[in-house]
């Protein structure tokens, strides 16, 4: 063991069926926010209570504000510096999910371990032929030499600003191209996994 | 386009004294407590403070890096310290601000010293620490918790990753350790 792989992989589903797919576990492809958020956390050093009584910062999940998108653009392709999908489908960043949640796979036993964020979108809130997906999550972009820390002179937090973490996408060939049913709801199951190469 | 669909999170751990290299860019093993922390802070939601005048500290506060003498443990998944541990802290340790080495490399490095002369026993394993976030309950939040120091990942000469060495007492023992995410 040595290397740990972080993947991203999505399932979708336009259907009650919990078992029909549209496609199932494709990887999909991040973006340096992606990449970078993880180094950036790993450097936090502390929250300080200084002149007033409550300093936060937002993690990955933070407040529920992570989300996800969809597209229709279909000859793009991801790459690092993306931050927004191309053509987002309802007004951009895109239409949120009607509900979404979280959950994730404890590896202690087995050394697999993952995170899943599921969003759903009820039947008709979403229509179009969907060429690109993308998840969005708080990301962190600090880069300070020695760790960085926040102590805010106000009740506040930092970090709360969700950005594209990842993206799936037809041009690079991760799925065909569908045209939402918009008699049935849209699921869509992102896992970020990380397990011992 | 770029192909970012697997990222690799690594690390790269090199010993040198003075001009002798000991450990020359050897690769390092993530124990579970590391990955537990990578989980726990893409399903928490936010680490905070809430009584004046107190600090909550995690991940960079709590790093480090120790030396240990065991030559015949070897590194799995659920190691969680190292199995004979030096307690000497280094006399110096620093990091680097999480840089791209290129666009598709985000690295942060760590840096330990120890002065001539404070460790002199055979190295036959070291290892990274770090104040690991430890609540994979998506959504967490924490308030006014300071997290401990735990190992984050390892090498050994029982890995075979190096071979064990003893410092010789006239000059530093100098320890880089990066981790990176890689496509």
């Amino acid at each position: 063991m040595a290397d740990i792989l972080m993947t991203g992989l999505v399932s979708c589903r336009n259907s009650d069926d919990p078992d029909e797919y549209i496609f199932k576990d494709r990887k999909n492809k991040f973006t340096t926010y992606g990449m970078q958020t993880i180094p950036c956390n790993l450097n936090i050093l502390y929250t300080y209570g200084g002149g007033a009584v409550t300093a936060s910062i937002g993690l990955c999940s933070y407040n529920s504000t992570w989300n996800m998108y969809m597209g229709t653009n279909t000859n793009t392709g991801t790459t690092s510096g993306m931050t927004a999908l191309t053509s987002p489908i309802g007004t951009t960043p895109g239409t949120v999910p009607s509900s979404k949640s979280v959950a994730t796979l404890d590896g202690t036993s087995t050394g697999i371990w993952a995170c899943t964020w599921t969003a759903i979108w009820n039947t008709g809130v979403i229509s179009g032929n969907v060429g690109e997906m993308a998840l969005y999550l708080i990301y962190d972009a600090t880069t300070t030499s020695g760790g960085w820390y926040y102590s805010n002179g106000v009740n506040g937090t930092t970090q709360t600003t969700p950005g594209m973490y990842s993206r799936l996408c037809n041009a690079d060939g991760d799925f065909s191209t569908f045209a939402i049913d918009t008699t049935k709801p849209v699921i869509v199951d992102w896992k970020i996994q990380l397990t011992y190469a | 386009m770029t192909n970012n669909s697997d990222l690799k999170i690594g690390g790269r751990v090199t010993v040198r004294q003075g001009d002798d290299i000991l450990v020359d860019n050897v690769e390092n093993h993530i124990v579970n407590q590391g990955l537990k922390g990578i989980i726990s802070m893409l399903c928490g939601s936010y680490d905070s403070c809430t009584s004046l005048n107190q600090y909550s500290y995690s991940n960079r506060y709590y790093a480090t890096i120790n030396c240990g003498t065991d030559t015949t443990h070897r590194t799995t998944y659920s190691t969680t310290d190292l199995s004979a541990k030096i307690a000497t802290a280094p006399n110096a340790f620093s990091s680097l601000s999480p840089n791209a080495i290129i666009t598709s490399k985000w690295v942060m490095q760590y840096i330990a010293i120890w002065n001539p002369g404070v460790i002199t026993s055979q190295v036959g394993e070291i290892g990274l620490y770090n104040g690991n976030y430890t609540n994979i309950t998506p959504g967490w939040t924490s308030a006014n918790t300071s997290y401990a120091a735990s190992l984050f990942s390892r090498i050994s000469a029982s890995d075979s990753d190096f071979v064990a060495f003893t410092p010789v007492s006239t000059q530093s023992l100098v320890i880089t350790w990066e981790i990176g995410v890689a496509a």
